[in-house]
């Protein structure tokens, strides 16, 4: 596992894999994108430190494509914001992506794996 | 995609802004709340976030056509920042103007005369055939029907070979009869161009190929049209051609044409084709006056149909040594043929309008680079907030196509107004006038020519844009001096090429103007004015006997001369600057005779009385023929200097016997008078030693009426026309003209070529002024800082002017040097072209620098008063 402090991977290199974290952090209920920012950098142990920034291209993105919908509405402190919330398209999408992800994971490891001599 | 999108995307990106914004505002909340100053807050929450302008464009792109977007946008800035420098911008589109509109009324000419294809459809194919005379190296010579049949007969090489005899006739029955050019063809003639009849047929060798059957016609639409009121039931109808009848077989579309000038008969093209078929009698002349065309077998090349030529014309010249000896073969494709001479002078038109191209293209990189360097701060800032190299070079680009096409259609229009005038003042048969037109071929090229010199020009500003370290001028204030930068260096260049093409360009025009003034400044031999001229020419059939001719002539001329404004009447068989004039050999008497191949050759012409009077040819000795000899031979001729002088040096031609090789008794001649020297081919032409006879003695079919009238020749025209209709109701004059228009016509060619190279020398210092101007003028901006300190240090205002002055006299100075050198290697191109006139003229060379020089000066002098302007307390204070 990589520590903290490691050098924050590419954003290019995780376009697709944000994409993956923003349907899994909706999956726990609809969220504005202030909180999606913070919820994927603390579980991922801030190792995907990407500027937050290009969490929106990415919100628009899934947004074209039908996986997620946003309505403005009131947020905690009561100041208007854009809620977003996983779309059933989204769901379905999440888990293809989970498993290939998965997949793709076990393989990554089984090449990485020390060769015994 | 989606177009909804695309058209909603500027309220997404006002959503997502507001977004962004909410995210800031609650970052800041946050990180207040976790113990930062609220300017430490709101700078962490930025930082987290990011580049707010990337991340709006980021999802801004998701909602575009991508590169579409950015032209727009770059195209949009463009036209801003175009608008926001007016005097930049118009400078700029005039010159691109000026520069493409040249170049697309020239490319509009070259079109239409050089690149098109021949209206024939087997033009590739089709090969011009001519003799070639080795002793006198005459490449293009007419061919006899002895030879022309033995190349049918022989070769290898084509598939068919057709012989064209350029002729005029006399087309009579209607009201007036119509003096007109006519070919006679071989029948094959028509196939071999791959050519078929609008209406009806052309000739097929199987109806029109036997001798008997000369009597078929095919009339060209305009005389179909201009003749026959358009009747379609001209067809089968027979038609009076000399007297003769023809029955017309076929009208060809509109606008066929063919006509090969080269020593033809007539010089006219013709309206009206007749079959020519051989007999066996033919085989054995060798008179030469026929064209002959082939076209290759498929497969066949060029070289190799050469090759099999020469090898079958050195097998006649065995057979046959009498009349062949020095005689061999020469090909020439028929497009070479059509346009070859027109083709040297338009390459040379189209070097020049490239040069003037050229020209304006460093013009606007010299103005763009000027520009660019006052735009570094913009561009620098533009770099700072995250533009991307690549992204600041598409922009300049843009900017500089953007310009070059706006450029491009006011050029476009500028060509079409230059069309116009080049049609106004482009000599007849130079160029086809009606295929010129600005159609999409040409606006495609005018559109090419401005995005390329848009490139072209755009290119080196733009990469030094892309070179300016964002840093760099931010630091320094826009006004620093930088003296010797690489910048100063590329314009510099620019300004030196632009002032050495001008140079090159009015070298040019100056080596032709030169030679077109010595060339109207040639005396003709003849005084031009206040005469008209006219062509006679009767039918075979209706004169036969010398004396009807004779008497016809005297009768005619004796008419015209009652004419009230007629102050003198004769003719001339081949008159001056009307084209051909026939030659032969000749044998002093009582000198050893010599071989034909090494008798002096002499021109002959047939004059009636009156003729040297008339057209004021000084009689230098002897007497001029009197009115007994219009009627009647007595073997009298009068010789021109340069003959009494080959034939005669220092002795008294008068009174001596000579025997000019023409007549069919051959007996001497006895010259009574020496005229002077006429120019017949032509004011550039040399001087031909030339007998004259009196009408008698050939008695021709044909010959040019020569009258001097009291005032403008052209009123005696309708008056002249009646005269010989009263005379003989079926015989008309054809080519009535002033002699005036025939010597200018001579010229014609030489004027225009010259007009067209003066206008674009014009053009040419025009925007070398622009350029010289632009870059002191922004030289002095660049300086003012050090120009204020000098003045500031005591520096008087004249050195300092002397000073700017110098250095844009330097750039000037190396310009023209290497002006001279390049012309002297260019203008050996105009050797052909130039008429006693050296192309390394040290005079015009000379002049030209000079002019050039003067004009750099007072640009530059212009451009330096702004020194003036500059007052040393308001620059040290802004400092």
């Amino acid at each position: 596992m990589p520590k903290r402090g490691a050098p924050p991977l590419d954003a290019d290199l995780l376009q697709g894999t944000l994409d993956l974290l923003v349907l899994q952090t909706l999956l726990l209920g609809p969220a504005h994108g202030h909180t999606i920012a913070h919820v994927i950098e603390h579980r991922s142990d801030a190792v995907l430190q990407v500027e937050h920034g290009s969490l929106y291209p990415a919100l628009h993105r899934l947004q074209n494509r039908g996986w997620i919908k946003s309505d403005w509405g009131p947020s905690e402190n009561n100041r208007k914001a854009r809620f977003y919330r996983l779309t059933a398209a989204g769901r379905k999408q999440l888990l293809r992506q989970t498993s290939r992800w998965e997949q793709l994971v076990a393989a990554v490891n089984r090449v990485l794996q020390p060769v015994r001599e | 995609m989606n177009l909804k999108r695309f058209f909603q995307r500027g309220l997404r990106r006002e959503e997502f802004a507001a977004e962004l914004q909410a995210y800031l505002e609650k970052e800041t909340e946050e990180n207040m709340e976790r113990g930062m100053s609220a300017e430490e807050a709101r700078r962490a929450a930025h930082l987290k976030l990011g580049n707010r302008g990337n991340i709006l464009g980021e999802i801004s792109k998701q909602d575009s056509f991508g590169l579409l977007e950015t032209l727009w946008h770059d195209m949009r800035y463009g036209l801003r920042m175009l608008s926001k420098h007016r005097g930049f911008a118009l400078v700029s589109l005039l010159t691109l103007a000026i520069g493409i509109g040249a170049n697309t009324a020239i490319f509009t000419v070259v079109d239409a005369t050089l690149i098109r294809p021949l209206p024939y459809p087997n033009a590739n194919r089709a090969v011009m055939v001519w003799e070639h005379h080795l002793t006198d190296d005459e490449r293009q010579n007419v061919t006899s029907p002895a030879t022309f049949l033995n190349w049918q007969q022989d070769n290898t090489v084509f598939d068919q070979m057709a012989a064209i005899f350029n002729d005029s006739s006399i087309l009579s029955g209607g009201s007036t009869p119509e003096q007109i050019a006519t070919a006679s063809v071989s029948p094959n003639f028509f196939s071999i161009l791959g050519v078929n009849a609008a209406i009806g047929r052309v000739f097929v060798p199987a109806q029109d190929g036997n001798a008997n059957s000369n009597r078929a016609a095919v009339l060209s639409f305009e005389v179909w049209q201009r003749h026959f009121a358009s009747d379609p039931n001209v067809l089968g109808t027979q038609i009076t051609l000399d007297d003769k009848p023809y029955t017309v077989v076929g009208i060809m579309p509109r606008g066929f044409e063919f006509f090969v000038k080269q020593q033809s008969f007539s010089s006219k093209k013709p309206e009206i084709w007749v079959t020519m078929n051989f007999a066996p009698a033919d085989h054995a002349r060798h008179g030469r006056y026929l064209q002959a065309i082939g076209l290759l077998r498929p497969n066949v090349t060029l070289p190799q149909a050469r090759e099999a030529m020469l090898s079958l014309s050195s097998r006649l010249v065995a057979q046959d040594p009498a009349s062949m000896k020095n005689w061999s073969v020469n090909l020439v494709p028929l497009r070479s043929q059509l346009t070859g001479d027109v083709a040297q002078g338009l390459q040379l038109l189209l070097a020049a309008v490239g040069m003037v191209l050229l020209i304006a293209c460093g013009n606007v990189a010299t103005l763009n680079l000027a520009r660019a360097s006052t735009r570094r701060h913009e561009i620098a800032i533009r770099m700072a907030l995250g533009a991307s190299a690549k992204r600041v070079v598409r922009q300049v680009l843009t900017e500089s196509c953007l310009l070059a096409v706006v450029g491009g259609f006011a050029g476009f229009g500028l060509g079409y107004l230059c069309l116009n005038t080049l049609k106004s003042i482009a000599p007849a048969n130079l160029i086809p006038l009606e295929a010129l037109r600005l159609d999409f071929r040409v606006f495609a090229f005018a559109f090419a020519v401005s995005l390329l010199s848009g490139l072209l020009f755009g290119v080196i500003p733009a990469i030094d844009a892309a070179r300016t370290a964002p840093r760099e001028p931010l630091q320094e204030g826009a006004t620093a001096a930088r003296t010797g930068d690489s910048r100063g260096f590329v314009r510099r260049i620019l300004v030196v090429g632009e002032v050495a093409i001008a140079l090159v360009l009015l070298i040019g025009a100056g080596l032709l103007i030169r030679s077109f003034q010595r060339l109207v400044a040639v005396d003709p031999g003849f005084r031009a004015d206040h005469i008209l001229t006219a062509w006679i020419q009767f039918p075979n059939a209706r004169y036969e006997k010398d004396e009807q001719k004779s008497q016809f002539f005297a009768q005619l001329l004796d008419s015209i001369r009652a004419i009230p404004g007629v102050r003198s009447a004769s003719a001339d068989g081949f008159l001056p600057f009307a084209g051909i004039i026939a030659g032969t050999g000749v044998q002093v008497e009582g000198r050893p005779i010599l071989p034909v191949s090494q008798q002096p050759g002499v021109n002959v012409s047939l004059v009636e009385p009156d003729f040297f009077e008339t057209l004021g040819i000084p009689l230098i000795s002897g007497r001029t023929f009197n009115r007994s000899e219009a009627f009647q031979a007595t073997g009298n001729v009068i010789i021109s200097q340069s003959m009494a002088q080959m034939l005669w040096p220092g002795e008294n031609p008068l009174g001596k016997r000579v025997t000019i090789y023409m007549k069919r008794n051959n007996t001497p001649s006895t010259v009574i008078g020496v005229v002077g020297d006429v120019k017949h081919a032509g004011l550039s032409s040399a001087v031909k030693p030339t007998a004259y006879w009196s009408y008698p003695e050939l008695g021709f079919q044909f010959m040019t009426l020569v009258i001097r009238t009291d005032g403008d020749p052209r009123s005696l025209i309708p008056n002249l026309r009646q005269t010989v209709l009263r005379m003989d109701k079926n015989q008309p004059i054809a080519d009535v003209v002033p002699m005036e228009t025939l010597l200018s016509t001579s010229v014609a060619r030489t004027r225009f070529a010259t007009q067209v190279m003066a206008a674009f020398a014009c053009v040419a210092i025009l925007l070398a002024i622009v350029g010289i101007y632009g870059i002191i003028s922004y030289d002095v901006e660049l300086r003012t800082r050090e120009i204020g300190l000098r003045m500031a240090l005591g520096a008087q205002r004249g050195s300092v002017i002397r000073l700017v002055l110098n250095r844009g006299m330097m750039l000037a100075g190396v310009g023209i040097v290497l002006g001279i050198l390049a012309s002297l290697g260019l203008t050996r191109l105009l050797t052909t072209v130039l008429f006693q006139t050296p192309p390394n003229d040290p005079i015009i060379f000379a002049l030209d620098a000079l002019t050039l020089a003067t004009v750099a000066l007072c640009a530059g002098y212009f451009a330096v008063r702004r020194v003036s302007n500059i007052e040393p307390m308001t620059v040290l204070r802004r400092e």
